[in-house]
């Protein structure tokens, strides 16, 4: 049988064994100052359609929340056309793809596209009459950066044509 | 004599560990923190215009007695590569500066930077000795524009009406990125050496390629 331990060594004092929290604090700092890099006081004011991949461009222009439409390519399983998009999503189409493609040109017009601005473009004028909103014709387009030129063209044609005449394109930043 | 023992010996040394508990928790804190509000990716705005069907110069200047030259600097893409032209050049001359033409690279795609040397050198030895000085900016109304301040809010007056404007004729069946890679050399030239940016059009007007 084997001997009892004595006292001494049972109550020996172990050594401390705290948490080496060195190696912890190097990847929090490493992960702070990433963060800090991608710190936005605004907040996302557009946010991107998902299956969508925008264009990316050397411009600093920061984006503002506007109406704002989506062209889309029809990536990932998503149906070709233009889109309304509000908060990052798509919520209704407009105009299918068959009036997108590059040969398709018999007319610069979108009529979904049209008839939904026009309802939009009269809502804001009475807007402005009643309280004084300024109608300024801004809209934002969102479009993927595989969309033909055509397509980019018609959007353009109609929304000036439906009274907004302030179109930006949203891209992605290049860094 | 015996030496008196230093007080220091009987100071009971500390621990000598730093004690990071509280910097740890404030980086606990602050990365949901931070993680909330970043922003991975950076969205930007890029403004366009389709040409006016009018002709801007006439509406735009109202108070202007005569109107302005035009320097008419077109960029139109085709099958071949870009070809850039001002003063409505056509043809192949021996002043490349006023038409060129910018062959496809090997594997198909638009030479851009190329295009954006090019419009550098249009810049540099036609707008930019074109410079009459500074006016003070108006709306669409011909109403002077004032800077919040109070101070008139003053542009550069060159002696080209369109001296800040490109048209970019494509085809149809161009891609948009291309496009927006267009409209990036268009609007500014970074020297490669000194990193200097140069803001060269701004403005760009789309067309179409017939």
């Amino acid at each position: 049988m084997a001997a009892a331990p004595s006292f001494m060594r049972k109550h020996r004092p172990q050594p401390e064994e705290g948490m080496p929290l060195a190696s912890m604090m190097d990847l929090m700092t490493i992960i702070l100052l990433f963060l800090l890099k991608s710190y936005s006081a605004t907040g996302a004011l557009v946010t991107q359609v998902d299956k969508l991949e925008l264009p990316s461009s050397t411009i600093d222009e920061n984006p503002k929340s506007v109406l704002s439409i989506v062209i889309d390519a029809g990536r990932g399983g998503s149906l070709p056309g233009v889109y309304v998009e509000r908060e990052g999503e798509r919520l209704e189409m407009l105009d299918g793809g068959e009036l997108l493609s590059a040969t398709a040109t018999t007319s610069m017009e979108l009529p979904g596209l049209k008839s939904y601005l026009q309802e939009n473009a009269s809502e804001a004028r009475e807007l402005e009459e009643r309280f004084g909103i300024e109608f300024k014709g801004e809209i934002t387009i969102q479009a993927d950066k595989a969309v033909n030129y055509n397509s980019v063209l018609k959007v353009l044609q109609t929304c000036a044509d439906a009274g907004y005449r302030q179109t930006e394109f949203v891209i992605i930043k290049a860094e | 004599m015996a030496f008196k023992p230093s007080q220091k010996r009987k100071v009971e040394p500390g621990s000598d560990e730093l004690d990071l508990t509280p910097i740890m928790n404030l980086v606990v804190v602050l990365i949901p923190l931070l993680l909330a509000t970043a922003e991975f990716v950076k969205l930007g705005l890029l403004e366009t215009r389709l040409p006016s069907a009018g002709g801007a110069s006439a509406a735009s200047l109202p108070d202007q007695e005569t109107p302005k030259e035009k320097m008419n600097l077109v960029v139109a893409v085709d099958s071949l590569g870009i070809s850039v032209s001002c003063f409505n050049q056509t043809a192949e001359t021996e002043n490349t500066l006023y038409y060129n033409r910018i062959p496809r690279l090997g594997d198909g795609s638009l030479d851009f930077d190329a295009l954006g040397e090019h419009l550098y050198d249009v810049h540099s030895q036609v707008v930019t000795p074109a410079l009459l000085g500074e006016v003070q900016n108006k709306d669409e109304k011909g109403k002077p524009i004032f800077n919040p301040d109070g101070t008139p809010q003053m542009v550069n007056d060159y002696k080209y009406s369109d001296a800040e404007k490109i048209v970019i004729a494509a085809p149809n069946a161009m891609e948009f990125q291309d496009l927006v890679n267009l409209m990036d050399r268009a609007r500014s030239y970074v020297d490669p050496a000194s990193k200097q940016e140069t803001m060269m059009f701004p403005s760009p007007l789309l067309g179409k390629v017939q």
